[in-house]
């Protein structure tokens, strides 16, 4: 059904290549049969080529229905597309495109397009085929999966956790893959204890693994806990945590559709050893080619915290128990239980043969019979009984190999790709874990597509093929700023996914175009219109690794290479009809360009000067806007300078000072306090003044000195122990500074009645000093200061006043300072040697 | 000197077939290139392996020559034959005056001899003193390019010319100073080009803009206005944060930089001496400025992004000394885009400041204290939360009733830019802020959602509000007193807004003001004179003017607009009160007029479409007085913008006039009653 209610004409074609088509289109709702729709029915066209109907006003009628029926000529490969467009007689409308795949309802004569998919795929998950194998080439589509590798399976998992699986797994996860199989008498626990110690000869496991009791998280299971929420774990597995103790806030959108958690976890307590897990996590497919679980491309430290927080998150301090049997029984039970049929294990002898895929018949017996112990026993819904058994019958009823569309649903679900991504309006993550899909750049200001993994709707349509492959198998990637990490998949089961995806589009995956006509005056206008005095392409988007203009995007010299020019076209003219709530602006209205200095204001001729531009990739020159560099640096010149800005160190009120003498100090307006000294560079403020800024500003040269923690002064009798802040809370308040005639600030705070002015000043003499005077008023008489410093501090004798100095702890001074004076202002100078 | 004259520095000024030509043209009289220009010569072909060889950086003969190619010496033996590709011999051979062209490198005859090939290039520019002169170029393919020996590019591509691949400021010494080029060429086309072109003076690009808006005005309202653009020195990036006038009249202008100019000679038409003077710098991203007259002391207060400070020059040498913290008691966590705009004062001298959320993912986010909150801190510096539910608050104004408003911008829970009154405890809408309240049970709890006094529709009335002004002018800048104009920083345009408070709520209309400005428009402040002064920058979004940033003044030119100046809601209509008189006859015609309706969606996408959109039918028409006219619809709607197009309305003498902007966007939060 297609929804033709916002449109004033519209008409439908067929590209057809290999066959013939015809095509009716069919208003859903009852009535009059439009006289413009009888002269199409049953038209049929031959020869390649685009073959339209002809314009059709569908007043009144809110959805039509187009019946296309393809037969194919000849043995040659066969395509077809259907496609669409609108006028309004006026230049409004939307110019040809494909109806999208998702509305294909393939009509064959079962009694629904995709019996027995799911069985079939059950077939496959559930390892059916590794015993009954598949005689057809329909049946051998299914394909096969593997069990888990079992060589090091004794370093990775502990014996009692492994015992109760092989028992019956289902008691640790519900609708587990793997069957029981050894019944529960003494037999099998014998069985199943000698399985468990010629596993235990083949790796070294350690056995005096201390159980861990967690009151709270360790520092490094709360970095693990973050990990595990932020690159993707989650969307498989569900929160385990609220968002607010992980990140740190709420998320507050409830704006997407609830759907369950794809992959819960069994019962995880007492299952891993923490370095066996750690392994897996860092290549999963190493262990399991033929799991699920793919490869996040962790490194070594992300394996490691997430390990550390899933085993303090589930293991409570479960005893370690040695349960071994004897090894050398361990192969006749192995045998017995049929275990080689999915566990690869070499030097083991081959299963006993089981009845062929297409010699099962139907009904709830053998492996469907959950009562039956001579066969394995799987944990299966009567559900997933029907559909495997639908899925055995289909064979009888499927014939060739599947289609595009099915091979992609196949892939899809099985590697996992919806838990993350949208697709034709299913899956995604699911709105209680929106909070946690988030960015690793704050700079993105793109929405959703800013954190969101991209909706895969006719993605074979959008994108090339080439780069598909690059991103499927090569790990490519054009967001780097998503916190959820594409998976790195094993080759062969992503190969042909991506012609698949093209060609479940009717696209021929390696073609494209054609291609505008490119020339050097081309170049240089989409140059011109990508560059921020044009349509200003740069503020969104990267150009290489160059400093970003504005905020972060997908890179413009990958555009060419990622973009099928047909959907790139489609999409600049209309952005939000392709992506709606994308950010990317339409620059054409009416097909009148928002920049009308070039190329007249044509918006196609722009599009495609853009597309010449971005063609050159990587020799793309420079557009305007963008600098190669990002060196912003502040000299320091003949007098002092002042910066404000976010600067490490001092905090989000820092201000650094620089001298012309090459000493710069940075001081804490937050904390009325002078943070570090550093030599050579002042400061490069490209994270301040570039693009949007708002970055902590860096360049700076070494730092020579970092002040002792906490206020640097106080009032009163000799403190307990030195705080550790001077903020509002603690009752310091900062006042700001002065700038004296040579342009140095003196900073201004308070605290307790006590007004501090402090100027702070290198002097280069003989090695390099760092002179702080406060002048300080507002004492009561008799009171003594505390000031801290360290051991590269030293105060000044002053006839003023007497001072004591006492050690702290590492290289803390403490000076007790008692004023002669009545009340005047006190001044102590402190040199500090850098 | 009048407001232009027919001459650009010494130039004379001549205008041409349209704006861009005549730019053009102007650009080549304004611009000779910096330096004299010596001719070029051409030493063509040796061998070239290909860019996958690495083959351009190996030494080939002529380059011996680069040992002699220094600062004030000779250029290379022009005498002298090399042995070329294929054996050729290779000369030195004269091309003349390349700059600012493209030069064909293809010379040969044969062919072969124009792919897989190397060429080099010499020319002088000679500097009476040590200088600095930009440059463009670019080659077809790769090149290495020497000044004075010393190796400046360095690229082995495959490529097509682009003029501009390389931006180089060449450090010239006094007399001559060599270029050095050599040029690889794949297969295809083999070309080199150099150029140096400076951007036009600034002072004479003010006096020129002000000659173009002369005879080719950027937008039909330059008939009422004119738009003077001021000359920002070249060292001085001007990306304006915030802007206010001091007591002697001068502009002070703050930027995104962190410094604080005062503006000399603001006020001459156009502004050709105007004078950019530090009075403070080194602050963190100024988003406001606000000038107050203290006793004898005249202070500027700043909003930077983490304090409230109060700038005073106590020295009296012109610049600020005394750089005090006012109030520094809201949350700054460190996201980028944790801005804080304002101060603008209300009548108690409480100083109001709104408190961007941070941006990181999807929604906005209000990590630190009162992150989405309007803010007011008393004179003593006391920081008081009036309301909150803020998103990215780009602008706070004041009222002639003494209320304070802000303007919003579209995002998440911002359907559309708005402008919104600060009423103590409202919410409005963004639920990040709700953090900081303390009046909330549940925390899924939501206030009652404030309405928007005015509505921007998307594009229509722009795209990213910014900055708030009203107009007391009485009548200097137009007929527009009491009413709102507010920024735009993407369309570089700016509205004009007029409230009214019916039974309570404040609700009102927008209307086009002004477009076509040079940049971005961030900040408006009035002059004394009733001239309306502009700041710009675009950094880090977009907007579509010509330049990054700047300064602008817009000059009423005493004649109005002929435009709607007030529509006022009545019990079944609307008050129309046009700027000068209307025709009868049209301004009673009922196909004169057209109205649509629309709302929009609350939701934490980004922004939202006009929303169940319904056109409203008009049943009357009536003229009042010369100027009025009242009009009846059916089925007005509270809640709903009420868009007006008044296309059919004439002038009374002039009937082939019609409204300048013939569009109004009315919010009609409450209809009032029938009494």
């Amino acid at each position: 059904m297609i929804d033709v209610s916002e449109v004033d004409q519209v008409r439908f074609g067929v590209e057809i290549e290999g066959g013939e088509a015809s095509l009716v289109v069919v208003p859903a709702a009852k009535g009059p049969v439009m006289a413009v729709l009888e002269k199409l029915s049953a038209k049929t066209v031959t020869g390649p080529g685009l073959h339209w109907t002809g314009w059709l006003f569908p007043l009144g009628y809110r959805e039509v229905r187009v019946d296309v029926t393809f037969r194919p000529l000849g043995e040659g490969p066969v395509r077809l597309r259907t496609l669409w467009e609108s006028s309004d007689g006026e230049g409004g409308g939307f110019p040809a495109e494909p109806v999208p795949s998702r509305s294909a309802r393939p009509n064959f004569s079962l009694d629904r397009w995709d019996y027995g998919r799911e069985g079939r795929q059950l077939l496959e998950t559930k390892g059916c085929t590794n015993c009954h194998l598949p005689d057809s080439r329909e049946e051998a589509a299914v394909g096969q999966r593997s069990a888990p590798r079992l060589e090091k399976v004794g370093e990775r998992l502990t014996p009692q956790w492994m015992r109760r699986w092989i028992m019956e797994p289902s008691s640790l996860h519900a609708g587990a893959d793997m069957p029981a199989l050894f019944g529960n008498g003494t037999t099998a626990s014998r069985d199943v204890d000698a399985i468990l110690g010629l596993l235990a000869s083949w790796a070294s496991p350690e056995s005096s693994e201390v159980p861990i009791e967690v009151a709270e998280l360790s520092p490094r299971a709360r970095t693990g806990r973050s990990l595990y929420h932020r690159v993707g774990c989650v969307a498989c597995h569900g929160a385990l945590g609220s968002p607010f103790d992980v990140l740190g806030y709420e998320g507050l959108d409830r704006t997407r559709p609830e759907v369950s958690i794809p992959f819960p976890f069994g019962h995880l307590e007492g299952k891993w050893t923490e370095r066996g897990l750690d392994g897996f996590l860092l290549d999963p497919l190493a262990v399991y080619p033929d799991g699920r679980m793919p490869s996040l491309d962790l490194d070594e430290d992300e394996s490691q915290d997430i390990a550390t927080f899933l085993i303090e998150q589930f293991d409570r301090g479960q005893p370690a128990a040695e349960i071994f049997g004897d090894s050398a029984e361990g192969w006749a039970a192995l045998a017995r239980g049929r275990c080689v049929a999915c566990h690869e294990i070499p030097d083991a002898p081959p299963a006993l043969p089981s009845p062929g895929l297409s010699e099962l018949s139907m009904g709830k017996k053998g492996c469907l019979d959950p009562n039956d112990d001579r066969t394995p026993r799987y944990d299966l819904t009567d559900e997933e009984r029907l559909l495997l058994e639908r899925g055995v019958q289909s064979f009888k009823r499927v014939t060739g190999a599947p289609a595009p569309l099915d091979e992609v649903a196949r892939s899809l679900a099985t590697l996992g790709c919806l838990a993350c991504h949208a697709a034709d309006g299913e899956g995604g993550v699911p709105a209680s874990l929106s909070p946690f899909v988030t960015t690793t750049d704050e700079r993105v200001d793109l929405g959703d597509e800013g954190r969101y993994p991209p909706d895969l709707s006719g993605v074979g349509e959008r994108l090339s093929t080439s780069w598909l492959k690059e991103v499927l198998v090569n790990g490519e990637r054009s967001r780097p700023w998503l916190a959820t990490r594409m998976p790195h998949f094993e080759g062969d089961r992503v190969e042909g996914l991506a012609e698949q995806l093209a060609l479940r589009e009717g696209l021929w995956p390696h073609e494209d175009g054609p291609w505008p006509v490119t020339g050097d005056d081309q170049v240089l206008a989409g140059r011109a219109l990508a560059g921020a005095d044009g349509l200003g392409c740069v503020q969104c988007h990267n150009y290489k690794d160059y400093p970003v203009v504005g905020s972060p995007g997908l890179d413009m010299t990958q555009f060419s290479e990622r973009l099928r020019y047909d959907w790139y076209r489609r999409f600049l003219l209309d952005p939000q009809r392709w992506a709606p709530g994308t950010r990317m602006p339409a620059f054409h209205v009416d097909g009148k360009s928002t920049y009308p200095d070039l190329l007249g204001g044509d918006a196609t001729a722009q599009i495609d000067a853009l597309w010449s531009y971005f063609s050159l990739e990587e020799f793309m020159p420079v557009p305007g806007g963008v600098t190669g560099t990002d060196d912003l640096q502040i000299d320091v010149g003949q007098r002092p300078v002042v910066f404000r800005t976010f600067l490490e160190g001092a905090g989000s009120r820092g201000i650094a000072v620089g001298f012309p003498v090459g000493v710069h100090f940075s001081f804490d307006g937050e904390e009325s306090r002078l943070s570090d000294a550093w030599q050579g560079d002042f400061l490069e403020v490209s994270g301040a003044w570039a693009g949007r800024g708002g970055q902590v500003t860096g360049g700076r040269g070494p730092v020579a000195w970092s002040a002792p923690s906490g206020p640097p002064i106080l009032v009163g009798e000799k403190p307990d122990f030195w705080p550790e802040s001077s903020g509002k809370e603690a009752g310091y308040r900062f006042a700001g500074y002065r700038l004296d005639r040579e342009g140095v600030p003196t900073f201004l705070y308070s605290i307790d009645g006590m007004t501090v002015e402090e100027r702070i000043v290198p002097k280069v003499v003989s090695g390099k000093t760092l002179v702080r005077t406060f002048t300080v008023t507002g004492l009561t008489e008799g009171e003594p200061i505390w000031v801290k410093g360290d051991a590269r501090a030293r105060l000044l004798e002053s006839e003023a006043f007497s001072f004591d100095v006492f050690d702290g702890p590492q290289d803390e001074v403490f000076f007790e300072v008692v004023s002669w004076a009545d009340g005047g202002p006190l001044v102590l100078v402190m040199e500090i040697v850098l | 000197m009048s407001w232009a004259q027919d001459w650009v520095g010494e130039i004379p000024y001549e205008p041409r077939g349209s704006r861009d030509e005549t730019i053009r043209y102007m650009k080549e009289q304004l611009l000779p290139a910096a330096g004299v220009w010596g001719d070029w010569w051409l030493l063509s072909p040796f061998s070239y392996a290909g860019h996958d060889e690495d083959d351009l950086v190996r030494f080939l003969p002529p380059e011996e020559e680069l040992a002699n190619l220094q600062a004030g010496g000779p250029g290379p033996d022009l005498d002298r034959v090399f042995e070329g590709k294929k054996g050729v011999e290779v000369e030195w051979q004269s091309l003349g005056d390349i700059l600012n062209h493209r030069v064909d490198l293809s010379v040969h005859e044969d062919s072969e001899l124009n792919d897989y090939a190397t060429c080099y290039l010499w020319g002088t520019v000679s500097a009476s003193q040590n200088t600095v002169v930009d440059v463009t170029t670019g080659s077809d393919d790769g090149m290495r390019f020497w000044v004075n020996g010393d190796l400046l590019i360095d690229v082995d591509v495959a490529r097509g010319l682009d003029p501009e691949s390389h931006r180089l400021s060449l450090s010239l010494r006094a007399g001559v100073n060599h270029i050095f080029v050599k040029v690889v060429e794949g297969t295809g086309g083999w070309d080199f080009q150099i150029s140096s072109q400076q951007e036009i003076d600034p002072i004479l690009d003010t006096q020129l803009q002000a000659l173009l808006e002369r005879d080719f005005p950027a937008s039909p309202d330059r008939d009422h206005y004119r738009v003077y653009t001021y000359p920002v020195p070249r060292d001085i990036v001007l990306e304006v944060g915030g802007l206010s006038i001091l007591g002697d009249g001068r502009p002070v202008v703050t930027t995104r930089r962190g410094d604080v100019f005062l503006v000399n000679g603001a006020y001459e038409e156009p502004p050709v001496a105007a004078r950019f003077e530090t009075f403070a710098s080194g602050l963190h991203e100024v988003l406001g400025a606000a000038v107050r007259m203290e006793g004898d002391t005249e202070a500027v207060y700043v909003t930077q992004r983490g304090e409230l400070t109060r700038l005073v020059d106590e020295e009296g040498n012109g610049g600020a000394d005394l750089y005090e913290t006012v109030c520094a008691d809201w949350g700054v966590s460190g996201n980028y885009h944790e801005f804080a705009f304002g101060p603008k004062f209300d009548r108690e001298g409480n100083a109001w400041i709104t408190l961007n959320v941070g941006f990181c993912g999807g929604l906005g986010k209000s990590i630190a204290p009162y992150r989405g909150w309007a803010v007011k801190i008393t004179p003593s510096g006391e920081m008081i939360p009036v309301c909150d539910g803020l998103r990215s608050p780009n602008g706070i104004g004041m009222w002639g009733d003494g209320e304070m408003f802000y303007v919003d911008n579209q995002g998440d829970y911002v359907a559309t830019n708005r402008l919104s009154h600060l009423a103590p405890g409202s919410w409005h809408g963004h639920p990040a802020s709700l953090r900081w309240r303390d009046d909330l049970e549940q925390e899924d709890d939501r206030p009652e959602r404030a309405e928007p006094t005015v509505w921007f529709p998307y594009k229509k009335m722009g795209q990213s509000a910014a900055d708030i002004v009203l107009d007391e002018t009485e009548g200097e800048f137009g007929p527009f007193t009491g009413q709102f104009f507010v920024g735009d920083q993407t369309l570089c345009s700016i509205s004009r807004v007029d409230l009214e408070k019916i039974d309570g709520h404040y609700q009102g209309v927008c209307f086009p003001f002004i477009e076509a400005l040079d940049c971005g428009v961030t900040r408006l402040a009035f002059a004394p004179d009733g001239s309306l002064i502009v700041g710009q920058t675009d950094r880090g979004w977009t907007s579509t003017g010509r330049r990054r940033y700047g300064l602008q003044r817009i000059v009423y030119r005493g004649e109005p607009s002929f435009d709607i100046l007030h529509m006022r809601v009545q019990p079944r209509g609307f008050e129309l009160v046009f700027t000068l008189p209307v025709d009868e006859e049209t301004a009673t015609d009922l196909g004169s007029y057209s109205m649509t309706s629309y709302t929009y969606e609350y939701h934490a996408d980004y922004g939202a479409p006009e929303n169940d959109v319904q056109d409203v039918s008009i049943t009357q028409a009536v003229l009042v007085d010369d100027r009025t006219v009242r009009l009846t619809f059916d089925g007005l709607r509270e809640g709903y913008v009420h868009e007006l197009t008044a296309s059919g309305v004439r002038h009374r003498e002039q009937q082939d006039r019609g409204l300048l902007h013939g569009k109004a966007f009315y919010t009609l939060n409450h209809l009032p009653d029938e009494d």
